[in-house]
């Protein structure tokens, strides 16, 4: 369903309100800054204000018949992409363990997802960009091949073989079940 | 794995919950028989629901205000997007402006020789995560790192300096927190610019011409000095957790004053 509310935001970006602009910030800083902590660990600051500033610049180029966050979340992992592509990085495990993680009660938990964490670190770029797309912010098949520009029959594909190897990551970290 | 492709995608397909009801019901039928598509299900609906509890960091606080001064900055000066005139166009065709372009090279030479210079303030406004420099061409040589550990707490602090502009990081590791005091030890020193260093909310504050980073557990941050002449000057860092002064130093910034 299309955001009433960022088709408004969007419309008054374009006639220069900053305002507005603010508030599109204010609402999806936060998604995009996890996404790209996880796709590029240290430098996802730097990724989303790229992010931001480049869907400030070609907001009139953003067609209303798809959803905001999609085409700001296809900004996001374009400039992911392009920085991992310009540092060559292969991200390790070190980096991945350097993902902040806040408090959370109970330490086995805490755990667990910290395993899970250093394990999405270890995928190939694509596999973890559809994992992250599908667990982390519930998309649609149909959204992800929007935002990664591919088919729905290749969404399915990497996705069912990056959780295969997630689950195969894990097993060799000693997490079998990883309930 | 000797498990069907089919079935596994079937599998794969219920955890994503877009199987058809007759999907469903063959998928419960599977899963009843064989054990090896049991625990496949079960490893991978699990892997999602953690994936999905994995908690959300929050941005650093300084994130808008940064994107909103880059937007700011972008598109304010116009004149930047015409192409450069020829200078000497100006000399050959208008005589007047050999006087002007005259008198003020001749103001900034006398500007130059009294060594004076624009001496920027550090103000909270500039805690945003953008580093003001002084001309585009300022490099850094490789830093030296010491680190300073005192139980857990460890913190490692990085210098690097060019003439006149020096660069000092702190990156920190602390279940307790650790303040962070840094004061120039000379006048002829001043905070340039700080930012957090890294995906962290450290909380930064500044007093003076003396930062404070505030007990945020693991963290970090940047401070830039920009000094007058050669600037061998130092600065006090002083490190505290749990109440108890660790470390305090002065360290040298520039060439020949390490300690």
């Amino acid at each position: 369903m299309i955001d009433a509310e960022d088709i408004d935001l969007v419309e008054r970006c374009r006639k220069g309100d900053r305002s507005a602009f603010e508030r599109l910030i204010e609402k999806y800083q936060k998604a995009i800054y996890n996404l790209a902590l996880r796709m590029v660990g240290q430098d996802a600051e730097d990724v989303t204000q790229t992010t931001f500033l480049k869907a400030f610049e070609s907001i009139h180029t953003y067609k209303p018949e798809y959803k905001f966050f999609s085409w700001l979340y296809r900004i996001a992992f374009n400039e992911c992409l392009d920085l991992l592509e310009s540092k060559k990085r292969i991200e390790t495990l070190e980096e991945a363990e350097s993902v902040p993680q806040p408090e959370v009660d109970e330490v086995e938990a805490r755990e667990v997802r910290g395993k899970i964490d250093e394990a999405l670190m270890e995928l190939k770029v694509e596999h973890r960009a559809v994992v992250l797309l599908k667990h982390f912010e519930g998309l649609s098949y149909e959204e992800i091949g929007q935002i990664l520009d591919i088919s729905e029959k290749k969404v399915k594909s990497r996705l069912f073989t990056a959780r295969q190897i997630l689950r195969d990551i894990l097993v060799q970290k000693g997490l079998g079940n990883v309930d | 794995m000797s498990i069907d492709r089919s079935v596994i995608e079937l599998i794969n397909r219920d955890i994503d919950g877009v199987c058809t009801p007759d999907e469903s019901a063959r998928v419960q039928e599977i899963l009843q028989k064989d054990p090896e598509a049991r625990r496949l299900h079960a490893d991978l609906q699990a892997l999602a629901r953690n994936i999905q509890a994995i908690p959300r960091v929050e941005p650093p606080r300084s994130m808008k205000p940064a994107i909103m001064r880059a937007l700011e900055a972008k598109s304010a000066p116009s004149w930047r997007t015409s192409p450069p005139r020829a200078w000497w166009n100006a000399f050959s065709l208008r005589p007047v402006l050999i006087f002007a372009t005259g008198t003020l090279a001749g103001i900034a030479l006398v500007v130059a020789l009294n060594g004076l210079r624009l001496t920027p303030v550090v103000d909270k406004g500039d805690i945003v995560g953008t580093l003001i420099l002084h001309g585009s061409d300022v490099t850094f040589e490789a830093g030296e790192v010491t680190t300073v550990r005192d139980g857990e707490t460890s913190v490692s602090i990085e210098t690097s300096y060019s003439p006149d502009l020096c660069l000092l990081r702190l990156r920190v590791e602390s279940p307790a927190g650790v303040t962070a005091r840094l004061q120039p030890g000379s006048e002829t020193v001043t905070v340039d610019a700080v930012r957090p260093v890294g995906p962290s909310n450290t909380g930064l504050s500044v007093h003076g011409n003396e930062v404070v980073m505030d007990p945020s557990g693991s963290g970090g941050l940047t401070v830039l000095y920009a000094g007058t002449g050669k600037s061998h000057s130092s600065v006090r860092v002083t490190l505290t957790s749990s109440g108890k002064v660790f470390f305090d130093r002065d360290i040298a910034l520039a060439a020949g004053e390490r300690e």
